[in-house]
């Protein structure tokens, strides 16, 4: 890391979009989980092989989780908080790989993911509850919290985006600091740490991501 | 710090993207496998179900059968034995019956022997009566006893119908007559008798005399149709018929 990590680092221009390093790394991960699943999936059977459990484990898993969160059936949310968790666990964990900085240490990636779960939120929200009565949720318990309510919903996305970002951000950088400083072996435990880290904020950021949509939907009181 | 819009924008399209990849290439195909295992278990699990319930039904017929079956197995032992009883009293009361037969039979045959003894026996009671009687009266029998009967023969055609007289004779007129004794008869006896015999029976009479001792004592009167028995022989012959003709004692 040999630029600030508050800084976007532009790795060239396609036109005049320029295209960052998070971008890039993105790419490398949607392409590598994309391969990855086409593999897996190509020729799944009924009696599940050891891998194929795996796999099963991991996606019965994520819905089983929405389907305790919000308290229904997960399968209209399984593809974008399943996706979230997925990509946040291998985003989250490049950073450990030697050269790769996580996409998610730049604050652009959490901000769209943020922008993405307020954006669900309303989707899911008026879709299933209907335009009117998804508004009327803004008013309760009177209208004079609808200020509060609207302060609250863009507040908790930015703290969905800050809490990501900094968390990544901050252990990528005393991972490098700690990797300057010290020998090969001491940032052994900072790496563990670092993988202990990005589990938990892929956790929590889908965790979060769930109940925001649950409380859009009705599921989950706000 | 700088905050890149267009980065921002494609990380957004990027993720979008991604939940789509993921969806088909993961979620969508291992859901459906899940969907599919679940289908497969469901239908085995109905399949089981439905197994178990045609085995418990098919148990049930059975034990219902077997029940029927049992049922029917006392039915036809209860039949059988009803029957074998029936048919051991039947053969009792048949052996019975025989046995009553048999000795009913010996019975009856013990009787009809005794009877057939007891005749006998009369029989040669009687006989021997007879042969007594004739042996005796042989000793008491002597040749003057024989004009005793005269009188017998003459007192019997006497009250005789005529016409049952004249059917002792023969019908051209002319009859023989044999007057046969126990004891041969002097001349003058023979004519008495030949007067007497003509007085009643008529003129053309040809009367020879005979003796024979097996009379014992009296006369037999041989006519062309009839013998006229006035003997002791005759009596004791009639009265062997009659004792033995009579119903014997039992």
């Amino acid at each position: 890391m040999n630029h600030s990590p508050l800084e976007t680092a532009i790795l060239f221009h396609v036109g005049f979009v320029p295209i960052a390093r998070a971008v890039v790394t993105t790419w490398g991960l949607m392409a590598a989980l994309t391969l990855g699943c086409w593999l897996a999936t190509r020729s799944l059977q009924l009696v599940a092989p050891g891998w194929q459990a795996v796999i099963e484990s991991v996606v019965v898993g994520i819905e089983e989780q929405i389907q305790a969160i919000m308290g229904r059936d997960a399968g209209p949310f399984l593809p974008l908080l399943g996706t979230l968790f997925i990509f946040l666990v291998f985003a989250n964990l490049s950073g450990i790989v030697p050269g790769v900085t996580a996409p998610t240490a730049s604050l652009e990636t959490p901000a769209a993911l943020a922008a993405i779960v307020f954006l669900s939120v309303h989707f899911f929200g008026i879709r299933i509850r209907g335009f009117v009565a998804y508004l009327k949720g803004y008013v309760k318990p009177n209208p004079a919290f609808l200020p509060l309510n609207i302060l609250s919903e863009i507040t908790r996305s930015f703290s969905l985006a800050i809490r990501l970002f900094g968390n990544v951000m901050s252990d990528d950088l005393v991972l490098a600091i700690i990797l300057a400083l010290a020998g090969l072996l001491v940032p052994i435990p900072f790496m563990a740490f670092a993988i202990l880290i990005g589990l938990v904020q892929a956790y929590i950021f889908t965790v979060l991501a769930a109940v925001y949509i649950g409380g859009g939907i009705g599921a989950i009181p706000k | 710090m700088n905050f890149s819009w267009w980065t921002f924008a494609l990380q957004a399209a990027n993720f979008l993207i991604l939940v789509w990849l993921l969806h088909r290439f993961l979620f969508k195909p291992v859901r459906a496998i899940i969907a599919r295992r679940k289908e497969e278990v469901s239908r085995a699990l109905a399949e089981a179900s439905a197994e178990k319930e045609s085995a418990e039904r098919l148990k049930h017929e059975l034990e219902t059968r077997m029940s029927a079956i049992s049922a029917e197995r006392q039915k036809m032992l209860d039949e059988a034995k009803a029957l074998l009883s029936a048919e051991r009293q039947k053969i009792i009361e048949e052996a019975q019956r025989e046995a009553k037969r048999v000795r009913d039979q010996a019975l009856q045959r013990l009787e009809e022997d005794r009877i057939s003894a007891s005749e006998k026996l009369y029989e040669r009671t009687v006989e021997l009566a007879i042969n007594l009687a004739q042996r005796l009266l042989k000793e008491v029998a002597i040749s003057s006893i024989e004009h005793l009967f005269l009188p017998r023969v003459i007192d019997y055609l006497d009250r005789m119908p005529a016409e049952e007289r004249a059917k002792l004779l023969s019908r051209n007129g002319i009859s023989n007559v044999l007057v046969t004794t126990a004891h041969p008869l002097d001349t003058h006896d023979q004519s008495e008798w030949r007067e007497q015999l003509t007085k009643r029976l008529g003129g053309h009479l040809s009367i020879t005399f005979d003796a024979d001792s097996a009379l014992i004592a009296g006369a037999a009167l041989t006519f062309p149709h009839a013998i006229l028995n006035f003997n002791w022989r005759d009596c004791l012959t009639l009265a062997s018929k009659e004792l033995n003709g009579n119903e014997h004692p039992r």
